[in-house]
């Protein structure tokens, strides 16, 4: 892997030195506050819209901290998952279809290099900024409600990054094979909404990596779901899908930038 | 045992589909020349620099530098080429001496070999204390990064993908005054359509045409081929065109000789000689002289010449 390293370092760069830097904090960050904010409020209001009608009676639990945790497992599960997406999908096309890449592949850095590097850029990213607004998310969720349940918290935040270094995995296979950040985010989406169908699904969610999602739920109320099974398929397939992006981008014709 | 040439194509083809951009190529550029690799847009010619870079993948055929493949030897490859494409592009957030740094450690030049690597080739690209990053950078100023990034690990083959084709003439200039101080020290194999930056720096030419080589010269001698000159000569009749083409053909000056009813054209290096021998072998045969014409040939004119399609 001749250039991984330095490579990884131009990556890691990046990302302090352009709008990488701001874009996935602070959505992640704003979630991070506003679900323990949500579940607080989200009860008074509900009693406050059926109060406006006195037909309608809307008995509803005080919040707990427990709903904070499944607010932000909710998050974390579909608005930060949208953002890797779109951010994911660009990671190998971008570079290609600016031309930027050309002048580095043609130097002695390893094809593999070029993607892992990518991938593992993204990855260690992603982990920061989540265990920071997982901390975030606890501080807060024990400043409104007075404790954090730190163990649900923590399987949640755990269960859904193996799902989501798995889903930066598969945008980098998009992003390769389809040469457009457009592209790949569509199909990016296309996948998720059927990782989530499939979660639905008892068989789906026992043996494959829509069981990580359908399970954050349980996580965050604290029941533990045997999820060895969901890891260990997700590990396989981001395992997979870098193999066979690798692969393709080795005998990839890289075409002159056309900007 | 005898160097192997910077570069050698054999019986290289490039396909996309049904298309053929390099069709059984096969070219040697001898180590240290300055080569332009001439042809019209669509010639195959970046198609041909790709697959000499590792961007691309020959359909048959092999590409050699410095007697490694291309394919089967890549990292030697790409540690022994400087490689410019027609429009470089760089991370816009970073500047030209964080750029150069990063190709430098691709190369993996230690840190003090690095830095002064850095600064000769700034030097040379009249980058030199230019700090802004480069998304602010004119197209000029790129393409001199272009070929800075290029020469970082100072390679001793260096490819440029038409490097004056989207410049200005003082861009222009500034290029080829880069490449023209590189002559003796680098190989550089340098594609094309300018003809007057090829003449201007070149020592060793050939022209690509729908992938395919329709001349391959020295420069001195295209030179003296396209300084050659043009008859047009018209006989009284047809009868007497045929007797004066039969005269012409054997004269060493002349060569293309070929009749049109009245009319012959040939070529001739040697205009004096032409001038004279014309009207004394007209003279001498008895034959009738209607119309006699120089024109001059040029670079362009050889070019326009191979690569014009057949139906013009």
């Amino acid at each position: 892997m001749s250039g991984f390293g330095v490579w990884l370092r131009k990556e890691l760069l990046e990302i302090t030195r352009t709008w990488r830097r701001v874009v996935l904090p602070v959505l992640v960050l704003f979630l991070a506050v506003m679900s323990p904010v949500l579940a607080y409020i989200t009860p008074e209001l509900l009693r406050s819209a059926a109060s406006n009608d006195p037909g309608v009676v809307i008995s509803v639990p005080d919040p707990t901290a427990i709903d904070a945790i499944r607010q932000w497992a909710q998050s974390l599960g579909q608005i930060i998952m949208f953002a890797i997406i779109i951010v994911a999908a660009g990671s190998v096309s971008n570079d290609l279809r600016d031309g930027t890449g050309q002048l580095a592949l043609v130097k002695p850095l390893g094809r593999a290099a070029f993607i892992l590097a990518k991938f593992v850029t993204q990855v260690l990213f992603l982990a920061l900024v989540v265990a920071v607004g997982a901390g975030v998310c606890g501080v807060a969720t024990a400043l409104i409600f007075g404790e954090t349940p730190i163990a649900n918290l923590v399987a949640v935040t755990l269960a859904w990054f193996v799902f989501a270094a798995m889903f930066v995995a598969l945008m980098t296979l998009l992003s390769t094979l389809l040469g457009s950040q457009a592209a790949a985010v569509g199909a990016g989406l296309a996948i998720y909404v059927l990782f989530s169908i499939a979660g639905i699904w008892k068989p789906a969610q026992e043996f494959s990596p829509a069981g990580l999602l359908a399970g954050l739920d349980e996580l965050a109320s604290g029941t533990r779901p045997d999820l060895a099974i969901p890891v260990l398929a997700s590990l396989a397939v981001g395992a997979i899908a870098l193999y066979v992006a690798v692969i393709r981008f080795e005998r990839m014709p890289i075409r002159q930038s056309t900007l | 045992m005898t160097a192997p040439p910077a570069i050698e194509l054999d019986h290289l083809t490039r396909t996309f589909g049904k298309v053929t951009a390099v069709n059984d190529l096969s070219l040697v550029v001898p180590t240290g020349s300055i080569f332009g690799f001439l042809g019209p847009n669509g010639a195959g010619k970046s198609t041909a620099l790709g697959i000499l870079a590792g961007l691309d993948f020959p359909t048959s055929g092999t590409a050699r530098i410095l007697g490694h493949d291309v394919v089967a030897e890549a990292a030697v490859v790409r540690s022994t080429i400087g490689y410019l494409p027609d429009v470089p592009r760089f991370y816009s957030w970073m500047t030209a001496p964080e750029a150069l740094d990063l190709m430098g450690r691709l190369f993996n030049l230690p840190d003090t070999l690095r830095k002064q690597r850095i600064e000769v080739v700034l030097d040379l690209a009249g980058l030199t204390g230019v700090n802004t990053p480069v998304g602010g950078f004119s197209r000029g100023m790129t393409q001199r990064l272009g070929i800075a990034q290029a020469l970082i690990n100072a390679p001793p083959v260096l490819l440029l993908d038409e490097p004056t084709s989207a410049l200005d003439p003082l861009g222009r200039r500034d290029v080829l005054d880069i490449i023209g101080a590189l002559a003796g020290r680098v190989t550089v194999f340098f594609s094309s359509h300018i003809l007057s930056d090829v003449e201007r720096v070149c020592d060793q030419i050939a022209i690509l045409d729908k992938g395919e080589i329709k001349l391959e010269s020295s420069m001195a001698d295209l030179l003296v081929t396209s300084k050659s000159h043009r008859l047009l000569v018209e006989a009284a009749s047809e009868h007497e065109a045929t007797q004066l083409a039969e005269l012409l053909r054997p004269e060493s000056w002349a060569s293309g000789v070929e009749q049109h009813l009245r009319h012959i054209d040939l070529t001739s290096s040697d205009i004096d000689a032409a001038q004279h021998r014309i009207p004394a072998l007209v003279s001498s045969a008895g034959l009738g002289l209607r119309r006699f014409e120089i024109e001059e040939r040029s670079l362009e004119d050889v070019f326009v010449d191979l690569v014009r399609p057949e139906s013009s």
